[in-house]
């Protein structure tokens, strides 16, 4: 089976969880584990950063999502009005398990959206941001052949 | 949300009554865990059995709380599932953290 799925929500975290959930359930008898975990990750990160990284024009500003999935491929484009996001520039956290006091405890998430996808494309267009991230899947019935 | 406390020896268990760990709890869970160790507590596990998805943020809230206990404090994961645990691994937080199947395993730990 494929899916598309397109949300417009609040541009609030509550939306975030809910979108999120809403994935996950349409999601997990379709792809196996990891795949789901990688793909609420990503998402999940991407939205909560939308909505943290708000601009001051557009605080109310929607937060659409779509998601394709289409064989063994899996996309979610992601349209908002906020800052400028560009996810290729951006330092990697440091993880010092004997400093504690430097282990970071916000900025992973940028991160983790480009250790979950295979590929993370940004597009900004008269105030507009839009981000696409596409990852390979292993689909529930594949696993088990 | 909350966080449900009883005492294993030395060590102090917290359950979330939560199961997303996400941004829109992680200020709360960072509340409610601060909370927990202003007694000064020293060993620390999270069980998180009941946790189906944690992020950056849930699991920032945890590091906080480990930075907040004492230099010599110990703070414990348990009943990691599968994303929790993956969440770990990928961030590279289960070199930081005692990562144990149950709570009651930390007492070999110790």
């Amino acid at each position: 089976m494929d899916l598309k799925l397109e949300f417009n929500a609040g541009r609030n975290l509550l939306a975030v969880r809910q979108i999120s959930t809403i994935l996950r359930g349409a999601l997990s008898s379709l792809l196996a584990p990891g795949s789901l975990f990688a793909v609420e990750v990503a998402l999940t990160e991407h939205c909560t950063n939308a909505v943290k990284h708000v601009s001051h024009q557009e605080t109310d500003g929607p937060l659409t999502v779509q998601l394709d999935l289409t064989g063994d491929e899996i996309r979610l484009k992601f349209v908002d009005r906020g800052e400028p996001f560009d996810s290729g520039d951006f330092v990697r956290p440091i993880v010092d398990a004997d400093n504690r006091s430097c282990l970071p405890t916000n900025g992973m998430g940028l991160s983790l959206i480009h250790d979950t996808m295979d590929e993370v494309n940004f597009q900004r267009e008269d105030d507009v941001n839009t981000v696409t991230l596409v990852k390979k899947v292993t689909r529930l019935e594949q696993e088990g052949a | 949300m909350n966080l449900q406390s009883h005492m294993l020896n030395e060590w102090k268990v917290l359950v979330p009554d939560e199961p997303r760990l996400d941004a829109y709890v992680a200020e709360e869970f960072k509340k409610r865990l601060l909370e927990a160790i202003e007694d000064g507590t020293r060993h620390l596990v999270l069980d998180l059995s009941g946790v189906e998805f944690m992020d950056s943020s849930g699991l920032g809230a945890i590091v906080y709380c480990l930075q907040r206990m004492a230099e010599n404090g110990s703070l414990a994961i348990a009943g990691a599932q599968e994303p929790v645990a993956l969440m770990l691994r990928l961030t590279h937080m289960d070199k930081v953290f005692v990562v144990v199947d149950e709570p009651e395993n930390v007492l070999q730990e110790s």
